[in-house]
């Protein structure tokens, strides 16, 4: 069953968001590496 | 006519990466976004966030071949017609309707604005706070329609005040 949806999950899921923006800007810059990106679970489109 | 700049997707780095005349390399990274997931409270995949950087601190001169040349990386990213992408503008230096407004521009003039949709949705959820988010998609993605409702489901809940 669908659980019903609160406002915390949502504002935790854009914060999710804009943190993995963050890292993602700071592993261009080269001051994260690709490991520590995928263990915390931030993955990237391929092309196909 | 201005060209864009040479690209190539690195599959080490997982970027698109060009560098421009004053050789300052560029990244644009796609990454996988489960807000839509969360909302709906089922696995929603192809959704992601794009992030465009420089590799180096250095401050490139207006070049409209970089806005060109990315404009072609997101049409070839929708190449995967059920690829979307959601963009939340960052408020860093509070400049969030800024980044909103020059995003938007840059949509207008895209050559893609025909086959790839756009819509926008500035979520108030409190007094003082609000997101400029954007959400684009290929016409034909066939669950454009579900999705639609799940873009537009995050204002709702956010101001459900629960």
């Amino acid at each position: 069953m669908k659980k019903k949806l609160k406002k915390s999950d949502i504002l935790q899921s854009l914060s999710k968001m804009m943190v993995d923006k963050e890292d993602v800007v700071a592993y261009i810059k080269g001051k994260k590496s690709l490991s520590s990106l995928t263990k915390k679970g931030i993955h990237f489109a391929k092309p196909i | 006519m201005q060209s864009p700049y040479n690209f190539a997707f690195d599959n080490i780095t997982n970027t698109y990466n060009f560098t421009t005349k004053n050789s300052i390399l560029s990244r644009v990274a796609f990454v996988a976004d489960y807000t839509f997931s969360t909302i709906a409270g089922i696995d929603i995949d192809h959704i992601y966030q794009i992030v465009i950087d420089k590799a180096t601190d250095d401050i490139e001169p207006l070049d409209t071949r970089v806005s060109l040349t990315i404009e072609i990386i997101i049409e070839r990213f929708f190449a995967n017609i059920d690829n979307a992408l959601v963009y939340v503008c960052s408020d860093e230096d509070e400049k969030a309707k800024l980044r909103f407004d020059v995003f938007d521009r840059w949509y207008k003039k895209s050559t893609f604005k025909n086959k790839i949709i756009k819509i926008d949705n500035e979520i108030k959820f409190s007094e003082t706070q609000k997101l400029y988010t954007s959400f684009l998609f290929q016409k034909s993605n066939p669950n454009y329609k579900t999705l639609i409702e799940i873009y537009y489901n995050i204002e709702k809940v956010l101001n459900s005040g629960k």
